[in-house]
């Protein structure tokens, strides 16, 4: 396997876009990532697409609309891992030489509400919302380790308080801890602006491997591991961890290792934060702090813009926006740029090493469906 | 005329598959899981290849209260047919396997590591107005 690089970034402004078609939007993400690589369109060998609900060859209208056709293209669904997984797919392709370069698009246009779980989700269909997932997952962690209300709440208002700096965010305004913890509540202890809001967006990155992957206009970021990993059967009452602990934790282990780097060695990380306990859980299954000590590094304000370790610069999926199939590839745009040193007022000084995670689609039995980790160096 | 399988839309209709359960003459409420006789993992709703080992060689059993809640939420969104809000919670019954279901108790007297018994009700209803029978956990006593 050769060394992969992200070689261009682009994205749409995340919000809700009722007149706009998915092609139109993720069209414009795809045109940005290209104008930033400078490549010729023409030298793409391969194109992934992450998306959940674009619909059958979704990426195929996306691309006709710019007179891509006739490559390898291929639609990838791993519910909020898509775009991850669309990555670690078109990175296959060009670290095993089949391809010099891939484009990987994440995209989705969401419907409004909850996500209707499919019928042979049993515990969904006996009212176990995504929410209420979250939730008793949170609820667990208050009873095991004292996590308090507070202290997720924090979340929210530390990822709020970046996406305010962040002028592609859906939401560019702080909020407070009382305003957090007065937001009506969704599944208990989860508020509403514990929960992230429905967005459109789409985001692209290109990446390269080879002579291509040089003499190009933006300085060159490495992928330096990519790992995909699937839920499996653990026993929360006998094993050490979870189902959904445990494969977050395997696919960061498994990326460790890929990159010969640990979780000292990160500067910044974007972490799934579709509900504020899912950032707390995160920090812990990847290494930032013992179990049990998620709550306190947000509280100290480590994990803020201006601490030891950033995370969620971009605003996060709570104030960023969650448009699943774009996640995983938004997480790789923001932190590029942040390592390329392009991010303004939410730059994180002189990183070197970031981290991305994204998880999704919970699944009776296995936990989460599909995660992805993927370490970026400069 | 026999029922078609199918909704106005085109779309299959499948019922749900929450698993099954047995009410005995006395009321006592059990549930029908799965045991694997190779590793002795037990699971509900059943299955047919153990989750833990693989093995396909699997005995029934039942599983009855109490239980012992081990984690919960009162879940205030929730999609049309059931009634806002609803307390949910997993439970684990015969010592260790965890079963996710509705609570009958008052928000408030939630605690982990109550006491839970099974019993069955109403938990919402479906799509074509038909209400939705399932194990239900209530303190025991209630």
């Amino acid at each position: 396997m050769r060394d992969v690089f992200v070689i261009g970034s682009g994205m749409i402004r995340f919000g809700r876009y009722p007149e706009r078609l998915l092609e139109d939007f993720a069209g414009e993400a795809v045109r940005a990532a290209l104008a930033d690589s400078g490549v010729d369109p023409g030298r793409i060998g391969m194109a992934v697409f992450g998306h959940s609900q674009g619909g059958r060859v979704a990426g195929q209208r996306v691309l006709r609309e710019l007179g891509l056709t006739g490559i390898s293209i291929l639609n990838v669904e791993n519910a909020c891992a898509g775009g991850g997984s669309a990555l670690h797919t078109g990175w296959m392709a060009v670290a095993s030489g089949l391809h010099d370069v891939a484009l990987v698009v994440g995209m989705e246009k969401m419907q409004k509400g909850l996500i209707p779980p499919n019928p042979g989700e049993y515990e969904a269909v006996l009212g176990k919302t995504l929410p209420a997932k979250y939730a008793l997952r949170a609820r667990k962690h208050m009873a095991r380790y004292g996590l308090t209300a507070a202290q997720l709440a924090l979340v929210s208002v530390k990822n709020h308080r970046a996406g305010a700096l962040n002028p592609n965010a859906h939401y560019q305004k702080e909020v407070t801890l009382e305003e957090v913890l007065a937001s009506r509540p969704v599944a208990e202890p989860l508020t509403l602006l514990q929960c992230c809001p429905t967005t459109d967006g789409a985001a692209a990155v290109v990446i390269a491997g080879g002579e291509l992957a040089r003499g190009v206009r933006q300085s060159v970021v490495r992928i330096a591991a990519t790992t995909l990993k699937s839920g499996m059967y653990r026993n929360a009452l006998k094993d050490p961890l979870s189902s959904d602990d445990d494969v977050a934790t395997r696919t960061g282990a498994a990326a460790y290792e890929m990159a010969g780097l640990g979780p000292t060695d990160v500067d910044v990380a974007e972490v799934h934060d579709a509900f504020t306990i899912g950032e707390i859980l995160a920090y812990e299954n990847l290494g930032f702090c013992p179990r049990g000590q998620g709550g306190r590094l947000v509280e100290e304000g480590v994990t803020s813009i201006g601490g030891r370790l950033p995370v969620n610069p971009s605003g996060g999926r709570l104030s960023l926006g969650h448009p699943l199939g774009a996640t995983g590839v938004v997480q790789v745009v923001e932190l590029t740029r942040q390592l390329q040193g392009r991010c303004g007022a939410r730059q994180v000084p002189g990183a070197k090493v970031a981290l991305a995670y994204v998880v999704g689609g919970s699944t009776p039995g296995i936990g989460s469906g599909a995660s992805t980790v993927h370490i970026l160096t400069m | 005329m026999a029922e078609q399988p199918w909704n106005a839309a085109g779309v299959a209709k499948i019922r749900p598959r929450i698993g099954r359960w047995d009410v005995a003459e006395n009321g006592e409420v059990s549930l029908v899981g799965t045991r694997c006789t190779s590793c002795g993992e037990s699971f509900f709703p059943e299955r047919r290849v153990c989750g833990r080992c693989r093995s396909e060689a699997t005995e029934e059993i039942r599983l009855k209260g109490p239980a012992r809640l081990d984690s919960y939420t009162v879940v205030h969104q929730l999609p049309a047919g059931f009634a806002a809000p609803l307390a949910i919670g997993y439970a684990a019954l015969g010592g260790d396997v965890l079963v996710l279901a509705p609570i009958d108790a008052a928000p408030d007297l939630l605690r982990v590591g109550m006491p839970l018994a099974l019993r069955v009700g109403v938990t919402r209803i479906d799509d074509d107005g038909e209400p939705m029978t399932s194990y239900r956990f209530a303190p025991t006593g209630a």
